[in-house]
């Protein structure tokens, strides 16, 4: 059985979710604290997570500090090996801080020159391209976003492989549907190998139906659903990780 | 220092010499109000505080109330509930965070995991000083609660001009906690036969916060505000959270070592009001080694050192044996030290068992007080101004037509207390953790599934009024009843209540009068609307002296929460309308009392004067039909009435979170009673039901007052009477 390593940094807040979002998908995690991980224990995951927070404060800027970290090192190692990585929120940050997501830095919230500080709400995005998380999702999804430090900037924005736009509910993605001023409405992207995923917004609070509210899936009202935990629209995007990982092993087998 | 002159003789006299300083200043904070509940202690007597659900009644630092049981392990909820006041007016981002710091701590040290936080925000209006404040109070909470991972799950935002010079930020922490795992705040009974260190816990101490708690109970002077400063803590939630997953892995050691422990947070007071009471509180003494504290700072004075209010700490009192592998989680398994300078645990001093509590410093002794002094039950002698309190008066209602109330319809909608308050919970985070069931903006209560695969859910409200201004009785027990209406209206059933009292100077005999009217209507509502038992208030906190020199104290505020518990979250309902052509049903009765409420501002020159009452019997059986037909699963929508009265409901109901909500409704009241039906704040509820199901549902009122108000319609917009009174 495959395991996903959850790498966590000094301020890292939403392992909890994260870990639960892996095992509802029937993945085995592994906690990987950057403190105090060992190498063996790294190598020994076939995939990498690391959930959001805040990560050493966000001092300097968020996922500074944390990119700097040896088990950033191993990381950078394990991708050209293509192992699997996710980073949400704060990891996706710390993946463009450090370069494993080339090209990418994420910036304070901004539209119009005006700051708009932290965020917490429910947004549209519509999911397209190459990545093996998001493969077959090509569909427009709700999911939270909950940041302040999430507007994509590109050094060459030709070169960037977005796979996520923020967009209205029905996928148009128009200046008023970007919530944080990021460049051409992205939302997460992807590397050149698609083995990397980094989004700002957190598809481990939308992976079961239940933590939809209810002006974003009225169909759904929670007084409806019989099955307490009917998959959300996320759950695909942590199935798709561990389908890639159990047919690897048979591969390897 | 503001030890009172009088103090000070109290406390030469008790112990035969002068005080050392050191013992002045753990003295002075220990007897300020803010610790001791001086003024209000046998007033709070009156509040009901036991029932067959509280495991940790109040008295401990958060108070416990069983919650559920599954997989064979029985939960409770951990619930804290404090007032960072005087702080936020001064250094508003930083009072605010601090005052999250502090409350969840209270819930962190009983053992339990915070699932969510509650802030009541009570801001000025009309200057950029309050409009200043409000927005940094904002930011602060939501610079505390994101990054330590903790959704905000309710809240309320009040403006009204008694505030301008003084802010109030109320907040609240509700945890979960097998009960099997409960830590208290005293030092186990273990400690007579068994040596016990203090172990101090957390950030490395230093000068901020000196004078913290005794700055609270004092009145503020704009013109000290520079002085003052050094009294507000700085806040570190990112150290915080490295704090808590270290307290986690310390209870998972002490279980598995099976070990008795006690912890207490260090609020205010410091280290000096945290090792006295930790070890008083079960009859042992302390003595504590000042030279053993780990400080981000050299040579600090002894005093700044017993009392300073650094944040982010915690002391623990742990068998002896036990000291080294304890220290060993916070300073080498999560390496604290490397995460903020000399942080991390250092044994501070030793559990004794002669009461006495004493401080060295240096090889010398700088305090050595008898317990008893610090933990005296201080009390102050109050007067009260007693004023008559109006029971049953009524106003005159104005006579209005449908074209004239859709004028102040607009009013209404215009005021403040009508306002979505999404520009405020936008920023503060309401989904970590994964658990949210429902969010800030989609009803008055939040609701959270805390236990992972378990469908039992917390349901949680805080709220307040400005009914103080005319009748304090009223505004406690309408706190109260608002708070459990707005628990039941997302389907839950009111299990305990907590309070913050904030008040103006308690020296002030018609101030004083207001606190013992408002806590008699808190301890009114609690005993009227529980079940066989009343509902018990669990935790609470008093914060006096809202006042500043210029002579303006708040409005009597009492804020109230409340805290339900539901069998399975699928039966949560929220308050926006779900379909079109079902019933609208109201519950509940309207009277002509309009004292204090919208509308009084709307109409200011309508001198209306009877504040809203709250009709318990009545109350208690509109709550408990309502709570049925939600669990009957007969409700589509549910909301409360309250601030605004039946218009601002049904504009909830209408606009929904974030005004996303696309469906409208279209009533039909009486002429006659109009202006009443419309505005008045008197309790209740309006039901969305299917129209299939209404009559069933309605032959079940039995006494409750019920009526069929009108239908939904497919536009968002409100039609009184067919006129229509709001269009999105």
């Amino acid at each position: 059985m495959a395991t996903v390593g959850i790498i966590i940094f000094p301020g890292t807040n939403c392992e909890r979710e994260t870990h639960a979002a892996l095992s509802f998908s029937g993945l085995n995690t592994r906690w990987l604290p950057a403190w105090s991980c060992q190498l063996s224990d790294f190598n020994a995951c076939d995939a990498y997570v690391i959930p959001g927070g805040f990560s050493y404060q966000d001092r300097v800027r968020a996922g500074a500090i944390a990119a700097t970290s040896p088990i950033v090192e191993w990381l950078r190692i394990a991708n050209e090996a293509q192992k699997p990585i996710l980073g949400i929120c704060n990891g996706c940050q710390i993946l463009a801080q450090s370069g494993i997501i080339p090209n990418t830095m994420l910036a304070a919230n901004q539209k119009n020159t005006t700051s708009t500080g932290f965020i917490c709400d429910w947004v549209y995005v519509s999911v397209t391209g190459q990545s093996l998380f998001t493969r077959g999702i090509d569909t427009i999804l709700p999911i939270p976003i909950n940041h302040g430090e999430g507007r994509f900037l590109f050094k060459n924005t030709n070169d960037a492989l977005p796979v996520m736009h923020y967009c209205t509910s029905d996928g148009r993605q128009t200046d008023a549907a970007n919530p944080n001023g990021s460049t051409q409405n992205i939302a997460a992207v992807t590397n050149a190998t698609g083995n990397v995923l980094a989004i700002m917004p957190h598809p481990e609070r939308g992976y079961l139906t239940r933590q939809l509210p209810h002006h974003i899936a009225p169909n759904q009202s929670k007084t409806l659903v019989h099955d307490p935990q009917a998959p959300g629209p996320w759950h695909r995007l942590f199935h798709n990780l561990a389908t890639h990982l159990n047919s690897q092993s048979v591969t390897h087998a | 220092m503001s030890l009172s002159q009088s103090d000070c003789n109290q406390l030469t006299q008790l112990l035969g010499r002068v005080p050392t300083e050191v013992e002045a200043c753990v003295v002075d904070v220990m007897w300020s109000e803010h610790c001791s509940y001086k003024s209000t202690r046998p007033l709070l007597k009156r509040f009901p505080v036991r029932a067959p659900s509280v495991v940790v009644g109040v008295g401990e630092d958060a108070g416990i109330v069983a919650f559920a049981e599954h997989n064979g392990r029985q939960y409770g909820l951990a619930v804290s509930h404090e007032s960072h006041n005087h702080p936020s007016q001064i250094l508003p981002i930083e009072g605010a965070a601090t005052g999250v710091g502090g409350v969840v701590r209270d819930v962190y040290c009983m053992g339990a995991d915070v699932i969510g936080v509650l802030n009541s925000l009570h801001f000025g209006q009309g200057t950029w000083h309050t409009e200043h404040i409000a927005n940094q109070v904002v930011q602060g909470v939501g610079d505390y609660a994101n990054p330590l991972g903790v959704p905000v799950l309710a809240g309320e935002t009040v403006y009204h001009p008694s505030y301008n010079e003084n802010c109030l930020v109320n907040v609240a922490a509700v945890g979960l906690v097998p009960l099997d795992h409960i830590i208290h705040s005293y030092v186990p009974e273990a400690a007579k036969t068994e040596p016990y260190d203090l172990i101090l816990l957390g950030k490395s101490t230093d000068a901020t916060g000196f004078g913290g708690a005794t700055f609270s109970s004092v009145t503020l002077d704009q013109s000290d505000s520079a002085t003052n400063i050094g009294a507000v803590q700085v806040h570190d939630p990112f150290l915080k959270r490295v704090v808590v997953n270290v307290l986690n892995a310390i209870w998972a050691y002490v279980r598995d070592a099976d070990i008795a422990v006690g912890c207490k947070d260090l609020g205010a007071g410091g280290i000096a009001c945290a090792t006295s009471e930790i070890t008083s509180a079960s009859g042992f003494g302390a003595r504590v080694i000042l030279d053993q504290v780990n400080q981000s700072v050299p040579n600090l004075d002894p005093k700044v050192i017993a009392c300073s209010e650094t944040q982010e700490r915690f002391c623990l009192a742990v068998p002896r044996s036990h000291s080294a592998a304890i220290l060993a989680i916070a300073n080498e398994t999560y390496a604290m030290g490397d995460t903020y300078p000399n942080a991390g645990a250092v044994v501070i001093g030793e559990v004794v068992q002669a009461p006495r509590y004493v401080v060295e410093s240096k090889g010398q002794v700088v305090c050595d007080l008898p317990i008893s002094i610090i933990t005296t039950d201080v009390l102050v002698e109050r007067t009260s101004a007693n004023r008559a309190v109006a029971f049953g008066e009524f106003d005159v209602a104005p006579v209005h037509t449908v074209d004239t109330v859709a004028a102040l319809v607009q009013h209404v909608i215009a005021h403040e207390a009508a306002r979505p308050k999404a520009y405020v919970y936008r920023r503060f985070d309401h989904g970590v953790r994964g658990d949210t069931i429902v969010s800030p903006g989609e009803a008055g209560a939040g609701v959270v599934a805390p236990i992972p695969g378990c469908l039992d859910a917390v349901a949680v409200s805080i709220d307040s009024n400005h009914y103080g201004v005319l009748n304090s009785y009223q505004s406690g027990a309408a706190a109260v009843a608002e708070a459990v209406r707005n628990v039941i209206a997302v389907g839950g059933d009111p299990v305990a209540l907590t309070d913050c009292l904030n008040y103006g100077n308690p020296e002030n005999p018609d101030v004083f009068f207001d606190i013992q009217q408002g806590i008699q209507g808190i301890a009114d509502a609690a005993t009227a609307l529980g079940g066989s038992d009343p509902l018990p208030v669990i935790s609470g906190n008093v914060s006096l002296y809202n006042e500043s020199k210029t002579g303006s104290s708040v409005c009597p505020s009492p804020v109230v929460l409340a805290l339900g518990k539901m069998a399975d979250f699928r039966q949560s309902v929220t308050m926006v309308f779900k379909a079109v052509g079902s019933t609208v049903v109201w519950v509940g009765k309207a009277q002509a009392q309009f004292g204090g409420t919208v509308i009084a501002d709307v109409l200011p020159d309508a001198n209306f004067s009877a504040v809203p009452e709250v009709d318990f019997a009545l109350e208690k059986q509109q709550n408990d039909w309502c709570l049925a037909a939600i669990q009957s699963r007969r409700v589509l929508s549910c909301h409360d009435i309250a601030t605004g009265g039946l218009i601002v409901t049904l504009l909830d109901m209408v606009r929904g979170a974030g005004g996303t909500g696309t469906i409208g409704c279209s009533v039909t009241v009486p002429e006659a009673t109009l202006f009443t039906d419309c505005f008045s704040e008197s309790g209740g509820y309006v039901l969305e039901v299917p129209s299939d199901s209404v009559a069933g549902l309605l032959s079940t009122a039995g006494s409750v007052p019920v009526r069929i108000l009108g239908e939904t319609v497919a536009q968002p917009l409100i039609s009184v009477n067919k006129k229509t009174v709001y269009s999105q």
